[in-house]
C-alpha cells in the first residue's frame, strides 16, 4: 500500500539496513538476470553477472546522486559489467566484432539456445550481433529506454546509438530471414 | 540518411511531433526499405513484449550487500570495552581504598586506611590550633603590656598633676594662713598700739592709775 521509493530504500541501505537492500534488489533482480542472460547466453554466467552487477551497484551506491532514475543507473552499471565480462572472456575481441555464438553453441551445452517460438525470435537473433549493437537492441526493446537514455547508459552519443540501432535492425532482419529460410 | 535515423529513433521513442509524424508517414509510403525497417522494429517490439522470463535461480540478495552497517553510538564496540575498563577501575579503587577529596580547590587522591589519615589530620589540626593559640596568647600579652603601659602612664600623669595641684592648693592655703596671721598680727599690734596709745594718752589724766597700768603690763 505504501511502497517505499527506490531512493528511500537506497538511503536505508546506505545506513546499513540489509533488509532495504534486499527489497531494492528484489525489484530489479529478475530484469537484470534476464538482461544478463540475453547478453551472455549462459545461465551460470548470467547468475554470476547478476551478483557481480548488484555487488558493483552496492559498492557504488553512495555515488548515486538520485538525479535520474535508479533503473537507468542500474542498467548503466550492468552494461559496464557485461562489457567487462566479454573482455575477460575474449580480451582481444572488440565490442564491435561479430560474436561466434553459432560455432560455440555446437560445442558448449551450457549455452542457452533461444527457441523459435514467439517471444524468443529477437532474443535468439540478437545473440549473433556484436556486443555494441546487442546492448542497444536489448536496452531499446527489452529495457524500454529512449535513445538518449541508452546513450547516457552506454556512454556514447545519441547519434551513435541511433546508428547502432539502425545497423542492428538491418542485421537482425537478415539473421531472421536466414533462420526462416533454414 | 541521418534524418531517417533520427525520425526512426524518434518514432521508436514515441516522441514524434506532428510535422515529424507527417514526414515519417511519407517516408514509410515512399521508401520501401524504411517501411520494412519500421515493420521489423514493430515485430521486434512485439516479440520482446512476449518474451517470457524463465524462472530465476535461487540466490540471496544479502550476499551482494557489501555496505558496512553503521551502528548507533550506543551499540559501538567501544561500549563493552569501556564498561570493562570502568569495572576494573572500580575494583582497583575499592581494593586500594582510594579516597578522593576536594579541599580548597585541590583534588586529593589518597590510598590506604582511614586511621593514619585521621591521625595525620588530627595532628595537623592540633598543630594549627596550637599555633593559632600561641599567636593569640602572644597578641593578648602584647595588648596587656601595652594596656599596662598606658595605665601606668595615665596614673603617673594623674599623680603628677594631682600632687602639683595639691601643692599649689597647699601653698595657697599656706599663703592665706600667713596672710591671715599677718592680718591678725596687724590687728593685734594695732590693738596693742592703740592700747598703748590710749595708755600713753591717759597717763597725765590718771596718774595714779598709770603706775597700775605699768604693773599690769608686766
Amino acid at each position: 500500500m505504501f511502497e517505499q521509493t527506490d531512493e528511500k530504500l537506497i538511503s536505508k541501505a546506505l545506513a546499513g539496513h540489509a533488509g532495504a537492500w534486499t527489497k531494492l534488489v528484489r525489484r530489479y533482480d529478475k530484469a537484470i538476470y534476464h538482461y544478463a542472460l540475453r547478453m551472455c547466453s549462459r545461465h551460470d554466467d548470467a547468475q554470476d553477472l547478476m551478483q557481480d552487477i548488484f555487488m558493483a551497484v552496492c559498492r557504488n551506491l553512495a555515488t548515486y546522486r538520485g538525479d535520474g532514475e535508479f533503473k537507468a543507473w542500474l542498467f548503466r552499471i550492468a552494461h559496464f559489467r557485461v562489457v567487462e565480462y566479454y573482455r575477460r572472456k575474449k580480451p582481444l575481441q572488440s565490442i564491435e566484432d561479430e560474436p561466434e555464438v553459432a560455432q560455440e553453441s555446437q560445442h558448449d551445452p551450457d549455452i542457452v539456445l533461444f527457441s523459435q517460438r514467439q517471444g524468443e525470435h529477437l532474443a535468439g537473433a540478437m545473440q549473433q550481433l556484436p556486443l555494441a549493437q546487442k546492448a542497444v537492441v536489448e536496452l531499446k526493446f527489452y529495457g524500454q529506454f529512449t535513445c538518449d537514455e541508452i546513450a547516457s547508459q552506454l556512454g556514447v552519443s545519441a547519434n551513435t546509438v541511433k546508428s547502432r540501432l539502425y545497423a542492428a535492425l538491418d542485421k537482425l532482419k537478415l539473421i531472421l530471414e536466414a533462420q526462416d529460410a533454414a | 540518411m541521418q534524418h531517417k535515423e533520427t525520425l526512426f529513433a524518434l518514432w521508436l521513442d514515441n516522441a514524434l511531433d506532428e510535422q515529424q509524424r507527417h514526414e515519417f508517414e511519407q517516408l514509410c509510403i515512399q521508401d520501401e526499405a524504411f517501411a520494412a525497417r519500421v515493420a521489423a522494429a514493430n515485430y521486434y517490439a512485439a516479440d520482446a513484449a512476449e518474451y517470457t522470463q524463465t524462472a530465476m535461480p535461487r540466490w540471496d540478495p544479502k550476499e551482494s550487500f557489501v555496505i558496512q552497517a553503521t551502528t548507533p553510538w550506543w551499540q559501538g564496540a567501544w561500549l563493552p570495552v569501556s564498561s570493562m575498563a570502568m569495572s576494573v577501575m572500580a575494583v582497583m579503587l575499592v581494593v586500594f581504598n582510594v579516597q578522593l577529596s576536594a579541599t580548597d580547590g585541590q583534588l586529593t587522591m589518597r590510598f590506604g586506611s582511614d586511621e593514619q589519615r585521621i591521625l595525620a589530620e588530627v595532628n595537623a589540626r592540633l598543630d594549627a590550633y596550637q599555633q593559632t593559640q600561641q599567636l593569640a596568647l602572644a597578641d593578648t600579652v602584647d595588648k596587656l603590656v601595652d594596656q599596662q603601659k598606658l595605665n601606668n602612664a595615665e596614673l603617673t600623669n594623674y599623680l603628677l598633676t594631682s600632687s602639683r595641684q595639691e601643692r599649689r592648693e597647699d601653698f595657697a592655703e599656706f599663703i592665706r594662713f600667713v596672710n591671715q596671721q599677718r592680718s591678725d598680727d596687724q590687728v593685734y599690734y594695732a590693738r596693742q598700739i592703740n592700747a598703748l596709745q590710749d595708755k600713753v594718752s591717759d597717763t597725765p589724766r590718771r596718774n595714779g592709775r598709770a603706775t597700775d597700768n605699768l604693773e599690769y603690763q608686766e
